[in-house]
């Protein structure tokens, strides 16, 4: 499989199209059609034979069947019934391009990514005169490269020397049957093409921009015949024209989980979260929800997982020090599969970052998802700053709830294969025992009843966010909110708390948000500025629910699919 | 003596006002770094802690002299301007834990850094430590923990990973070694410092007797290490992991960087390449710490 099949902060073919027509390059004369009519319109528009293309993020699309030509409108508008809607190595057909045949003299190849060796650590441009084919397969003879200075740009001289390093004036007049003078114009146009090409890469923040083929047409055109850019994840932000979801990698489709985590990462930039679903269909059981801490050993316990015998549903991630909520919601994802027989946070890393917010975070996602599922197997491996706090809080946690539980701490960082041998016998367990419908599988039945026709989506939404609860209505509430969601403190389930269990918390593991005065617990700051003081770090909510009088709730919204 | 960071160097703290950076500031100052001053636009005047804030990064010099180090607790987004500027007073260390910062932004300033000279950990690092002195960045956590995972001695640790470089520091620890000088050199597509600029440092400080490298698949920062081996310019023990074995090449880049590394990055090249040029590359990561105490008592 070709390496940039994985990317997803991908432009289509005709957006890509678009911003290299609008910097100054040459591209088939043509539309994007979403329906077969207007692939007709567009056909008829054109007036001449025309190929229809299908609008997926992959390579191969020829071989795929994904582009079909079309002599007349007619034609199109068959080709295009035809491809919408199916799929293309797994990618839904969504558009397709109508474009003008081109007649080809020459095909070339232009390219430009970053190197990130040390010694270059440098967008690169590459120019090749055998175009159209896999380029990894040119051979270096034929191939230009050059590392361009950011700081100095890439000019039309330096296009030129490229050009000319391949291609000699005579010989391009010759290769295309030109008088000189035309050869000489025409290898200008080669090379302005290459600067284009440079200003496109800059202008989209692109971690790669490649034409392949640049083609060379009989009448003396270079046009840019497809075209691949795909955006550097970290600055989506900034290009919001460009339309991307989910900028990130991945060999599908995002799912509509991997677009909830993304807006979850979006909505908060303090730490990392990343979610992935590897099974989107996980009927039938087996598989487990696996979480980690920090990339470096997440793969590694994720290979030592499936080494032993265990289904993933997903591959999830936090690290770089997020706070509970994020956690929260990350596990909540997590959690929200259907049908998990399973939870695994391996945390293999002994990380600087408190762990004990970790433990918050997961343990608002199992109160919320896991009171119903009597015996479901839940394992956590976590190490590094606070460690024995954050385990002695999970197992506190988790011992409220039904679930059958076991926790590791850092001397197992190194022994993944037996964490990982006891979370399959724990599911094994979990599966023989005859256990209740979980509420998932419960909503699922009922949907599934209710839309037999709409078979198609593997689920329904989960039972909404339980917290919080309507609490004496009527009676007053204070509200504080913080970045990305709320405090809900109702007051008369306050009256008589002696604990104050939420003042404790806020100062051991929070911002400092709370006083006591007069016995009672109070907002010790201004409301204005409890978004930058609270650290969301839920843990006044889970000291009240178990040692205060439960009166504090946090709205933590997701968009949960 | 460890490299890049001990006690004596002079360290400002670019967003100092901010959660992690009033947060790191005091941590960073009770581990013993000579954490001087900050700076925050638009903040000038005030104080964290007993840190004074400035608006520039010139002001801060004006008023305190040349700083050795920097550390940019800034977003992403903006933290291109903050180098330009840390470069332009002539500071000749950053530290840049700052994830996400968009990719042109990375080349750019390191472009930027490495005309004048300037030396950049980062982006996406966790840091540097060198035991008992100080820290830069996120490594170390807390005083308790670092102290527990950090010991100080004579092992350089580099990583790829962030936090494989305090487990791979805690591990060697448990095997009855200590570290000069530990740091992350940054999970971000294109970083400063690489393992191939790090050797010869390690290899020039008197303190560091070996040296171990944490690599990952992807990029050629373990060939380019090999090279620097290979070349006679480290000369110590060297031990090695590679993360990644089982994972595909090439996910981050597209179809066009195999042309630039042409078979290069893989886990199977990179082992190869530094067991040739004489690194001692072990196939489990808990091997890493055990290995290097035998390398050093075979010295
Ligand atoms: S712990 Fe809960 S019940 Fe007690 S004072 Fe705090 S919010 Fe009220
Ligand atoms: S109010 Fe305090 S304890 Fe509650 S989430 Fe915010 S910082 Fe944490």
């Amino acid at each position: 499989m070709a390496a940039d099949e994985y990317d997803m902060a991908r432009l289509y073919e005709y957006q890509g199209k678009q911003i290299l027509r609008e910097a100054g390059l040459d591209v088939p004369e043509g539309g994007v059609a979403a329906t077969p009519e207007e692939a007709f319109a567009i056909a008829g528009r054109l007036d001449k034979p025309v190929a229809v293309k299908a609008q997926v993020w992959t390579t191969g699309r020829f071989k795929a069947g994904g582009i079909r030509f079309a002599k007349t409108p007619d034609e199109a508008r068959q080709a295009a019934a035809e491809l919408l809607g199916g799929r293309i190595k797994d990618f839904p057909v969504e558009k397709v391009l109508i474009e003008e045949q081109l007649e080809l003299a020459h095909e070339f190849y232009a390219g430009i990514i970053v190197d990130a060796s040390h010694k270059v650590r440098a967008p690169v441009l590459m120019f090749s005169t055998q175009g159209g084919v896999d380029v990894e397969s040119v051979a270096e003879e034929h191939l230009a490269r050059q590392a361009v200075d950011i700081l100095e740009g890439f000019r039309l001289d330096d296009a030129r020397r490229m050009v000319e390093s391949l291609l000699k004036v005579e010989e391009a007049s010759r290769l295309f049957n030109l008088p000189e003078e035309a050869g000489r114009l025409f290898y200008g146009e080669l090379a302005q093409s290459l600067v284009s090409l440079y200003e496109v890469f800059r202008r989209c923040d692109a971690r790669s921009a490649e034409i392949n083929p640049l083609v060379a047409t009989k009448d003396g055109w270079i046009v840019a015949a497809d075209c691949r850019i795909s955006i550097d994840d970290a600055s989506v932000a900034r290009h919001p024209e460009l339309g991307i979801t989910v900028p990130r990698e991945s060999n599908t489709p995002p799912t509509a989980l991997d677009v909830a985590a993304w807006k979850i990462e979006e909505n908060d930039y303090r730490g990392i979260s990343f979610f992935a679903q590897m099974a989107p269909d996980t009927r039938g059981g087996g598989f487990i929800g696996y979480h980690a801490i920090g990339g470096g050993g997440a793969l590694l316990a994720a290979d030592t997982l499936v080494r032993n015998g265990l289904k993933l549903a997903n591959y999830a991630e936090t690290s770089g020090n997020p706070t509970a909520a994020k956690v929260y919601r990350t596990a909540r994802l997590v959690l929200g599969q259907p049908d998990l027989d399973g939870y695994c946070l391996l945390g293999a890393v002994i990380a600087s970052q408190d762990q004990w917010h970790h433990a918050h975070g997961l343990l608002r996602a199992f109160r919320e998802t896991l009171t119903d599922r009597p015996g479901f197997p839940v394992i956590v491996l976590i190490a590094g700053n606070k460690e024995e706090e954050a385990l002695e809080i999970l197992r506190e946690g988790l011992s409220t709830l039904p679930v059958r539980f076991e926790l590791f701490g850092r001397e197992y960082i190194h022994r993944l294969d037996f964490v990982a041998r006891r979370m399959k016998e724990m599911v094994e367990e979990y599966r023989s025992e005859n256990r209740p419908l979980s509420l998932w599988e419960r909503a699922r039945v009922r949907a599934e009843e209710n839309q037999k026709s709409e078979s198609d989506t593997p689920y329904s939404p989960l039972s909404p966010h339980p917290n919080p609860l309507p609490k004496g209505e009527g009676t007053l509430t204070e509200r504080y909110p913080f970045r990305t969601g709320e405090v809900i403190v109702h007051r008369q389930q306050c009256v008589g708390c002696r604990s104050l269990a939420c003042v404790k918390a806020c100062s051991l593991y929070g911002g400092y948000l709370y006083r006591v005065k007069n016995g009672k617990m109070i907002l010790g700051i201004p409301l204005e500025i409890v978004p930058r003081q609270c650290t969301e770090c839920l843990a006044c909510e889970y000291e009240c629910h178990l040692r205060g009088q439960g009166a504090l709730d946090i709205m933590l919204p997701m968009d949960l699919p | 003596m460890a490299i890049l960071l001990d006690e004596n160097t002079k360290v400002l703290v670019q967003g100092i006002t901010g959660r992690e950076g009033s947060a790191r500031s005091r941590f960073m100052a009770a581990y013993g770094t000579r954490i001087v001053a900050g700076v925050t636009p638009g903040r000038g005047g005030t104080m964290v802690g007993s840190f004074p804030v400035y608006n520039s990064v010139h002001e801060a010099v004006g008023r305190h002299g040349a700083f050795d180090a920097t550390v940019t607790f800034v977003p992403g987004l903006m933290v291109k301007e903050a180098v330009v500027e840390a470069v332009d007073e002539g500071i000749p260390l950053i530290v840049m834990p700052v994830e996400r910062v968009p990719l042109h932004d990375a080349l750019t300033l390191l472009a930027y850094a490495r005309r004048k000279g300037t030396r950049v950990l980062g982006p996406g690092s966790f840091g540097l430590i060198s035991p008992g002195r100080a820290v830069i960045g996120w490594i170390g956590g807390s005083e308790d923990f670092a102290n527990e995972i950090f010991r100080p001695g004579h092992v350089g640790v580099i990583s790829r990973s962030g936090g494989q470089t305090s487990t791979l520091s805690w591990a060697i620890g448990r095997a009855g070694l200590g570290i000069s000088t530990a740091m992350h050199v940054g999970g971000e597509p294109v970083v400063g410092l690489s393992p191939a600029e790090l050797l010869p440092l390690f290899e020039s400080d008197p303190e560091t007797h070996a040296v171990a490298l944490f690599g990952e698949i992807g990029t050629v920062a373990e060939e380019e290490a090999a090279e620097v081996i290979a070349a006679g310019r480290f000369t110590k023990p060297l031990a090695a992991y590679i993360a990644g074995a089982g994972v595909r090449p090439g996910m981050r880049f597209s179809h066009a960087s195999a042309i630039v590394e042409r078979g290069r990055g893989t886990a199977e090249n990179k082992i190869k390449v530094l067991r040739e040029a004489g690194a001692r590359v072990v196939e489990r990561p808990e091997d890493l710490a055990p290995a290097m105490a035998e390398m050093l008592i075979a010295n």
